[in-house]
């Protein structure tokens, strides 16, 4: 192989942007220490009905564990699941009340071949639509006034939703049942829903409904589900997993993970020994920014004309990934960052705060204890950068 | 705000993605907002003489034409400007819809994404499409056109390519005219240093 080959090839397996399920049928998959697939599928092995919550930042390899996930869910001999990347089917922004449930129809209507044509036929009409031949023909007919009862009996949690589409997804769960096989469906991409309330919404109805159902289900939701109001959703899940970035400053067990994420894919020694650990350090923990300073590093080292990667290049790499984090940043968000560099601490208090952390430029070790740092590859420009305080 | 970068020419940054290796690609060249087409032209001009008929570039001017641009390419490297006309909307549409951005090789062993914009403009995407920000990555070049090595560093490198190609500059040039110059980027960027680009797509 020659040098430019090797480092195609190097830098090919190290691209951030790579579908994470390329990756693990590349073998490029690595556990991390106490990885949350295995939390979760402990979860549904012994409750299969559970619904659980996903909460982390970009880059933190959720996608890659609810795949993992996925695989060895359907290992496991009454149970069947199915990964569905939400944003794929649906238009996040219109996300609403009873789309999950179709979705979850249609998902689990492709998981046997017992179902009656006639509710196969009614998933398909309400997830996809239909064309009503009376619409344009119809005439208004006599309706007699109901006149409401005293009692109203109390409605169930999913109000939006016609109690019908519940219970043709409780008829395909039972056929599922009756083969042996629990159903469980793993919803990615939800973090990404920028409407508060839409999520909340669908949260309360569709989660609600699901279980009803006898559905195990795994949300990813978005990072203000810890937040204030935001508890409130995270609150109606059986379990809540949070995938935060590996503290590189204290976790000795998680930087020898993360090392040998980048083992696993630089063969023949592209990497050298002590490059490794330096990018490790300057990405934070964060696993895809791990891939992007691998990345970098390797283009360094290839146009310098290196047979390996170093320090240097490391070291070049990670000034590059600083410095493109810090592009569009206001005043007072750099002001923030040298306040939280310089303190340590970082107490989240408006909206641009989540900000900070939604983009990286801060890093969420631990929210529940506060722990929180400026992403080490910004913390040494900060110095260059001229402040208004 | 921007810390300065240190910029690449058009040319080497051409040649950066050329090499560049793998099956969803992205990066973006920041450049002065008046000199995107330009200087994409120019991206695409040096890519497709190392390369030939590797790289396009095209105009976008919404998320929709973006989107439908970036998934309906059979180009190894689309080259996209125009995101100036972008709004924060336009780009938290583009990060909800990320997964639809997926390039996937077709004929190709690799398929590259480089969107030429405006610092500002790249600030709103970071802002406003954080999880697109994360597939760029630190991948953000300073592209400016009329940089020129310092003679230094001109003569240095030079110096280093007629060490590593056992040629002289001359003899680079010659096998450019007659079209016998091996397809390997050095040798590109070889005739670049020697300001004749010119001889790109011949050799």
């Amino acid at each position: 192989m020659t040098r430019r080959e090797r480092f195609r090839s190097y830098i090919a397996s190290v691209d951030p942007a790579t579908n994470p399920l390329t990756a693990i049928e590349r073998g490029f998959y690595v556990g991390p220490p106490g990885a949350i697939a295995n939390q979760i599928v402990g979860r549904f092995e012994i409750e299969p009905t559970a619904r659980q919550l996903i909460v982390g930042g970009i880059g933190s390899g959720k996608t890659t564990q609810l795949l993992v996930c996925k695989n060895s869910l359907n290992e496991t001999s009454d149970i069947i699941a199915s990964y569905v990347d939400v944003s794929s089917n649906q238009d996040l922004e219109k996300l609403r009340p009873g789309c999950l449930l179709a979705i979850a129809s249609r998902e689990l209507l492709k998981c046997t071949d017992n179902i009656d044509e006639s509710l196969s036929q009614r998933v398909s009409s309400w997830a996809e639509g239909y064309i009503d031949p009376s619409r344009g023909y119809y005439e208004e007919e006599d309706v007699d006034l109901f006149v409401p009862g005293i009692i109203s009996a109390p409605e169930p949690d999913w109000a939006s939703i016609a109690q019908s589409h519940v219970d043709d997804l409780k008829a395909i769960v039972e056929t599922l049942l009756a083969d042996g096989k629990h159903p469980v469906l793993l919803f990615d991409s939800m973090d990404r829903m920028s409407d508060n309330a839409a999520f909340s919404n669908i949260v309360r109805e569709d989660v609600a409904a699901l279980h009803a159902c006898g559905i195990g289900a795994v949300l990813v939701g978005p990072i203000r589900s810890l937040e204030g109001f935001g508890r409130i959703d995270a609150d109606r899940f059986d379990h809540l997993h949070i995938q935060a970035p590996i503290d590189v400053r204290t976790d000795a067990e998680g930087c020898r993970f993360l090392e040998s994420v980048l083992e696993r894919r630089a063969k023949e020694g592209i990497l050298s020994d002590d490059g490794r650990p330096e990018l490790v350090r300057w990405s934070g923990g964060v696993l895809r920014d791990l891939m992007s300073l691998a990345k970098l590093a390797g283009e360094e080292a290839y146009l310098d004309g290196a047979e390996a990667i170093t320090v240097v290049h490391a070291r070049r790499a990670a000034d590059r990934f600083g410095r493109s984090l810090l592009i569009g940043l206001r005043q007072d968000e750099l002001d923030r960052l040298k306040q939280v560099h310089a303190s340590g601490r970082f107490v989240q208090v408006s909206p641009s705060d989540i900000a900070l952390i939604a983009t990286r430029r801060v890093l969420a070790y631990r929210e529940q204890t506060g722990t929180y740092a400026v992403h080490p590859a910004i913390g040494p420009l900060l110095a260059d950068v001229g402040s208004s305080l | 705000m921007i810390l300065p970068f240190e910029p690449e020419q058009p040319a080497q940054f051409a040649f950066r993605i050329v090499e560049a290796s793998g099956a969803n690609v992205w990066y973006s060249a920041i450049v002065a907002s008046q000199a995107t087409e330009a200087i994409a032209a120019e991206i695409a001009r040096v890519a497709n003489g190392i390369q030939s008929d590797s790289a396009v570039v095209e105009r976008v001017v919404s998320a929709e034409t973006f989107e439908r641009a970036v998934h309906g390419s059979t180009c190894r490297i689309w080259i996209g400007t125009g995101f100036e006309c972008f709004d924060e909307s336009a780009w938290s549409r583009l990060d909800r819809d990320r997964t639809r951005l997926e390039r996937a090789p077709a004929q190709t062993d690799s398929t590259i994404v480089v969107l030429v914009m405006s610092a500002e403009s790249y600030g709103k995407l970071q802002s406003s499409a954080p999880n697109l920000a994360s597939w760029i990555g630190g991948s953000v070049f300073h592209v400016a056109p009329e940089l020129l090595l310092s003679s230094d560093a001109r003569a240095a490198r030079l110096n280093e390519l007629r060490l590593w190609g056992s040629m002289s500059d001359a003899d680079v040039v010659r096998s450019a005219t007659e079209g016998t110059l091996p397809a390997d980027p050095y040798f590109a960027e070889w005739l670049v240093l020697l300001d004749r680009g010119d001889l790109l797509g011949d050799s």
